[in-house]
């Protein structure tokens, strides 16, 4: 485990919508982790990444261990769909973000995508595997050291979560990022995380995978229907 | 030479767009007021709460398109009112990239 702190949170609590969402949480994140935050729909984990950035008010304490973290998101929301709505290259989207045609050239690079020909594309029109590519460069554009993944794999075929996931370790390992995710599968679960958060209405538990994720705590988490086959190769 | 007008500092400010959130930063209240006095530029900001992780963050994006026009900036902060608390409280709720 990192030993380097870079996040502490102690006593937060959030409100959305009038209801107490994230009750008493406290936690903290070693700079370098793949800290993952597990929990069923309505735990409040989308919730507590917005509070982690500032986005929304909450009580309690959060403190960064620098002012100026540069802070990376893959936005989960934008769909292939949305992108066939609208005329805009892959250059256009990322020139949202960097103006420098070498560091767009260079992120395409870094993600597999080689080929000046993908810059005029239309995201939309891109593979599932390739438009997460699309969007892990955009979340690394501007050099982040803390990346946010909010079920990054949603929608894409299992090869292809695959891949993803070792791009986004191969970037963890070779930028020395943090990266705060949040995901359903356990397997990504076992897998990547250094440390993981669980988050559900009658607590909370975190620490290493193996240490903390008992057969109890998965069905007090997703009920008894939960299943996991550990892979073997 | 580039064009450091007002007008056009104005039209390169309102295409910066929130690093999590779907709307630029104009859209969601963070300019307060933008002044240029010969080639001095004070930019006031109101950010939703204060000392917010991404505070340096979004300074340089404010900072980022100015670049080319040789100015001497300055970025002051401040905190958004409540109605303009709310304005944002709704944009980020409706428009959050997660």
């Amino acid at each position: 485990m990192a030993e380097e702190l870079i996040l502490k949170v102690k006593n937060l609590r959030v409100k959305a919508n009038g209801e107490e969402i994230i009750k008493n949480l406290s936690f903290n994140v070693g700079r370098g982790e793949f800290f993952i935050i597990l929990g069923p729909n309505g735990a409040g984990k989308t919730t507590l990444f917005k509070a982690l950035l500032g986005l929304i008010p909450y009580k309690g304490e959060i403190a960064w261990n620098r002012k100026n973290i540069k802070f990376g998101y893959l936005p989960e929301r934008l769909s292939r769909s949305e992108f066939k709505k609208i005329p805009i290259s892959i250059r256009e989207f990322y020139r949202f973000k960097e103006d420098s045609e070498e560091k767009i050239s260079k992120i395409l690079k870094a993600v597999g995508l080689k080929g000046d020909k993908f810059l005029e594309k239309n995201p939309g029109n891109l593979s599932s595997g390739q438009f997460q590519r699309i969007l892990i460069g955009w979340a690394l554009l501007g050099d982040p050291e803390v990346l946010f993944f909010d079920e990054p794999t949603t929608g894409i075929d299992i090869g292809g979560e695959e891949n993803i996931y070792s791009l986004l370790r191969k970037f963890w390992q070779e930028r020395n990022l943090t990266i705060l995710l949040i995901t359903h599968d356990l397997n990504i679960v076992y897998g990547y995380a250094t440390n993981v958060l669980c988050l559900h209405k009658n607590g909370i538990c975190s620490g290493p995978p193996r240490k903390v994720l008992t057969p109890q705590l998965l069905e007090d988490l997703y009920g008894n229907k939960i299943k996991f086959y550990k892979h073997t190769h | 030479m580039a064009d450091n007008s007002l007008s056009n500092i104005k039209k390169l400010l309102k295409e910066v767009r929130h690093p999590f959130i779907d709307s630029t930063l104009f859209e969601l209240g963070f300019f307060k007021s933008i002044e240029k006095k010969n080639n001095k530029l004070i930019i006031v900001l109101a950010f939703p709460f204060e000392n917010i992780p991404i505070k340096d963050q979004l300074i340089a994006l404010v900072k980022g398109p100015l670049n080319k026009l040789n100015l001497d900036i300055k970025i002051k902060i401040t905190v958004m009112n409540q109605k303009e608390l709310q304005n944002f409280l709704n944009k980020e709720q409706k428009n959050w990239i997660g």
